[in-house]
């Protein structure tokens, strides 16, 4: 029966012994370089967090100003912090700008983003935990598809960790 | 637990190549998409609940990559690589049929390969490639029809 020899022929198939160690060399290089990202995301996490410590300890000398009963200690603290925040943040933010894969920096603060198809291909394979839950989805959806245009909702989890809680088409 | 960069390789290497070559129907093609299938499994790190779940990931992605390549532009302007046979030591009935498949429409390559050599059921193919059941069934009977048409006075195989 032609099914038979179908199935004993391509049982035949495989790929060389080169193609194995280079497939291996490869997998082993890219687990490698998966584990530098968590440490540039919980950067790039930092970044935020500190933009938002800094706008609080910006306002905060005013309200303390205004509180008569505030005490100087905390008066002065809260003007020391500014400097130090920005220090952080700039250094974060420096962090972050070094790393070659930018995609995922607009997912940070759990923004929407509108990805270009290319940017979103580079994402999904560069990025590489960005799009951690959702490559299947991305994949399986044909967002991938030439020409396509694809909103990306991101959201932080408390471990740094960037889920892509949302990957659809956009409206051109 | 998770399985190392070697287990993976050693238990879907093989299925996995197999699929794109179904699909691209050239060995050395087959082999770049296969490559590149399993870089993305270690850099997206997919949860996967089980084997069977890890399977099916793996052979959508196979066949997302494979349909990407044949309708890349470089592909259609070139035609790409000739379909050949890999090096193995095929009967004259095995080689017959393999060029006979070669021959199918792409959609009905896939069909064919996942029910026969994969072992997936109509219901589960339909799953797996996001198709109504009657169009997985429509597919495969054409593909038999096809091959029928084929492989007909070479060998006395024609049947359902």
């Amino acid at each position: 029966m032609w099914k038979d020899d179908y199935v004993s022929g391509m049982q035949k198939l495989s790929p060389g012994e080169d193609w194995r160690a280079e497939t291996l060399r490869r997998m082993e290089s890219a687990r490698k370089t998966r584990r530098i990202v968590p440490l540039k995301k919980a950067a790039a996490f930092t970044a935020c967090a500190a933009a938002l410590l800094l706008a609080v300890a910006t306002i905060w000398p005013s309200i303390g100003l205004q509180n008569a009963s505030g005490g100087t200690q905390s008066i002065a603290a809260a003007a020391a912090a500014p400097e130090e925040m920005q220090a952080r943040m700039y250094s974060a933010q420096d962090a972050v700008a070094a790393d070659e894969n930018l995609a995922a920096a607009p997912l940070l603060c759990g923004t929407v983003v509108r990805w270009t198809q290319e940017e979103l291909v580079l994402s999904v394979d560069g990025a590489e935990q960005t799009f951690r839950l959702d490559e299947q989805t991305v994949l399986e959806e044909g967002v991938l598809q030439e020409g396509a245009l694809v909103q990306v909702s991101g959201e932080q989890q408390e471990d740094g960790t960037v889920y892509a809680s949302r990957v659809e088409k956009a409206q051109e | 637990m998770e399985k190392s960069a070697q287990e993976i390789l050693d238990q879907y290497g093989d299925m996995v190549f197999r699929t794109a070559y179904a699909m691209v129907k050239n060995p050395h093609d087959a082999e770049d998409i296969a490559q590149d299938v399993f870089v993305s499994l270690v850099r997206v790190q997919p949860k996967f609940e089980s084997d069977e779940h890890q399977k099916a990931w793996l052979l959508r992605v196979t066949i997302n990559r494979s349909k990407s390549f044949l309708r890349s532009a470089w592909q259609q302007r070139t035609q790409g690589l000739p379909d050949t046979l890999p090096d193995a030591a095929f009967t004259p009935g095995e080689s017959t049929v393999l060029e006979a498949v070669a021959k199918l429409p792409e959609k009905y390559r896939q069909v064919v390969y996942l029910y026969y050599v994969e072992g997936y059921s109509s219901a589960e193919l339909a799953k797996l490639l996001r198709l109504p059941q009657n169009t997985v069934l429509s597919r495969m009977a054409r593909a038999r029809k096809q091959l029928a048409k084929m492989l007909e006075g070479e060998f006395d195989y024609v049947e359902g």
